[in-house]
């Protein structure tokens, strides 16, 4: 494809490759901190089935964010994110290129093991199709939300904490219609709406989030 | 047409408008008028909202709270656009002083967000029965408070002014394109979960006696916005300007205006 | 238009709600303070600063 958009998409898929433990690290987390809640509240499974599609939710939301951190980090510190400042190509292009890495490398793993999640949790049968469409396009936007955040924040000592605090707000539209679709579909009502709206986000966060990325990155070179 | 653009009058208020120094001594002079007159428009309002307005038949005197509530949460809001419109003007046309007002809006308007939640909380108590409620309106007013502090966080990350402004500039920009979005997911995320007892919202019919006292509270915190965003702006003249020789003049002259 | 309480005490009383409206008024008024006295204060601490830097740079340039 066009404008550095596969190039950078092969380069950080071959860099998570090759730091395989580091790309694992936030599908541990959110296996692990799905252990905390049956601990934390009750072992009991109709109480977990009520909660669950939200649970569930909340920890792909806080893994997503955890590794969000490095989006540009690795970048910034070996210097070819300044080559890629001063490279003629827009910037928009490579960006949406490392941030469709980054979810290939978060979202797609963490949809791909909800359902185990789910049996874990005790979510209802109809639920696991709602949880893996909704996580499917829900983490895509969660990315690319937090490549905002983590542009605005690669030239900071002790970003991480501050990226945390300036995407969470973003994210509350996500985490409403993501769980939404789950739990409609667990009450048997009709899941495409609160999907579609999911979709709608989508398609939004892909047309603007990489331009507000490549505008915050610039700032990079001036701090 | 360059030159067209630069000498025409219509133009010229906007450089003007641009240059912190002419900005400084012109809101010295609006200022003592515009404290003047928000001081006696909240007086006025108050005493009336407080005093003279009829009770509320079901809420009784708890509803008072109104005359401080909704103009509080109106300018929260508003604030946030003000301080986004002029990030972008910054941005857009390289204003310095524009990136001062941005900069100085977000603590009013932090601290407007958080008066917006303190009332609505106290008013809450005799009226719903608990202090906090996960209403849309209240809840679409944390993630505002949330995103207020967010960009107060990032201003005071940066080393350089220069990339602590244009980001800001942009973190407001974006968290403008998400309100609309936001309220509306917390708008359908409420009907989705409101339990059936408890009816929050309020009949919006008002008795014009009540409502007269409101719209001079209203107007009389735009202008307190108004100047509480000039003494803010001002602060950060002097200080950004520190090295320039008005600013020395104003420091050895005595006296601020 | 007349004033809705009997007296003075009864206007902060308010049938038991004057806490909940009182508070909020008095909450109010310390914030709105706040944003006025702040500014001001930083201004003033701003000029004093300059001034405080051009005497010290007027002193040194005497002594040398």
């Amino acid at each position: 494809m066009h404008g550095g958009f596969s190039a950078y998409l092969r380069r950080d898929l071959l860099l998570a490759y090759r730091r395989r433990g580091e790309a694992a690290s936030p599908l541990i987390f959110f296996i692990m901190v799905s252990t905390l809640i049956p601990l934390g509240i009750t072992p009991e499974s109709g109480r977990l089935a009520e909660i669950a599609p939200g649970i569930i939710w909340v920890m792909a939301l806080l893994a997503t964010l955890l590794s969000t951190d490095g989006l540009f980090a690795n970048d910034y510190q070996d210097g070819s994110l300044e080559q890629l400042l001063i490279s003629p190509q827009l910037l928009a292009m490579p960006v949406l290129g490392k941030v469709t890495a980054h979810w290939m490398v978060t979202g797609l793993p963490l949809t791909l093991v909800s359902p185990l999640l789910g049996v874990m949790l005790s979510l209802p049968q109809e639920g696991y199709l709602p949880l893996l469409a909704s996580l499917a396009l829900g983490t895509a936007c969660l990315s690319l939300i937090g490549a905002v955040g983590a542009a605005l924040t690669v030239s900071l000592r002790r970003g991480g904490l501050l990226l945390s605090l300036l995407v969470m707000p973003l994210y509350m539209p996500v985490i409403i219609f993501g769980s939404a679709t789950v739990q409609s579909a667990i009450d048997g009502f009709v899941w495409f709406g609160p999907l579609a709206i999911l979709g709608a986000m989508l398609a939004a966060a892909v047309a603007l989030c990489p331009l507000a990325s490549a505008g915050a990155l610039r700032l990079a070179s001036i701090n | 047409m360059n030159r067209l653009l630069n000498w025409s009058p219509s133009w010229q208020w906007f450089h003007r408008l641009g240059s912190p120094r002419w900005f400084y001594q012109a809101s010295g002079r609006w200022l003592p008028w515009l404290s003047l007159l928000a001081l006696t428009l909240l007086l006025t309002g108050l005493v009336w909202g407080l005093g003279f307005a009829p009770q509320d038949a079901k809420q009784g005197n708890s509803f008072r709270i109104i005359y401080l509530h909704v103009p509080v949460s109106f300018l929260a809001l508003a604030g946030y656009y003000i301080m986004a419109i002029a990030g972008a003007i910054g941005l857009i046309w390289k204003m310095k002083l524009s990136y001062m007002v941005m900069k100085a809006a977000a603590p009013v308007g932090a601290a407007l967000t958080f008066l917006a939640l303190f009332t609505g909380a106290v008013w809450g108590k005799p009226t719903w029965g608990t202090y906090w409620v996960w209403d849309a309106r209240v809840t679409s007013m944390l993630i505002l408070l949330f995103l207020y502090l967010g960009i107060l966080a990032l201003q005071y990350a940066f080393h350089s002014n220069e990339a602590g402004n244009k980001a800001s500039a942009i973190l407001a920009l974006v968290g403008t394109a998400n309100i609309p979005i936001i309220y509306k997911s917390v708008d359908w995320w409420y009907t989705l979960h409101q339990p059936a007892t408890i009816k929050l919202t309020s009949a919006p019919s008002m008795h014009p006696d009540m409502f007269a006292p409101l719209l001079v509270m209203i107007v009389g915190f735009y202008c307190f916005y108004t100047v509480a965003l000039l003494l803010f702006t001002r602060a950060e003249i002097l200080r950004r300007e520190r090295k320039s020789v008005w600013v020395r003049e104003l420091a050895l002259g005595g006296p601020a205006l | 238009m007349k004033f809705q309480f009997e007296n003075i005490t009864q206007l902060f009383v308010m049938d038991g709600h004057g806490v909940f409206v009182w508070t909020a008024v008095l909450v109010s008024l310390v914030v709105m303070l706040w944003l006025i006295v702040k500014p001001l204060a930083d201004s003033r601490a701003a000029l004093k600063d300059v001034s405080g830097d051009i005497t010290r740079a007027a002193l040194t340039r005497g002594d040398a």
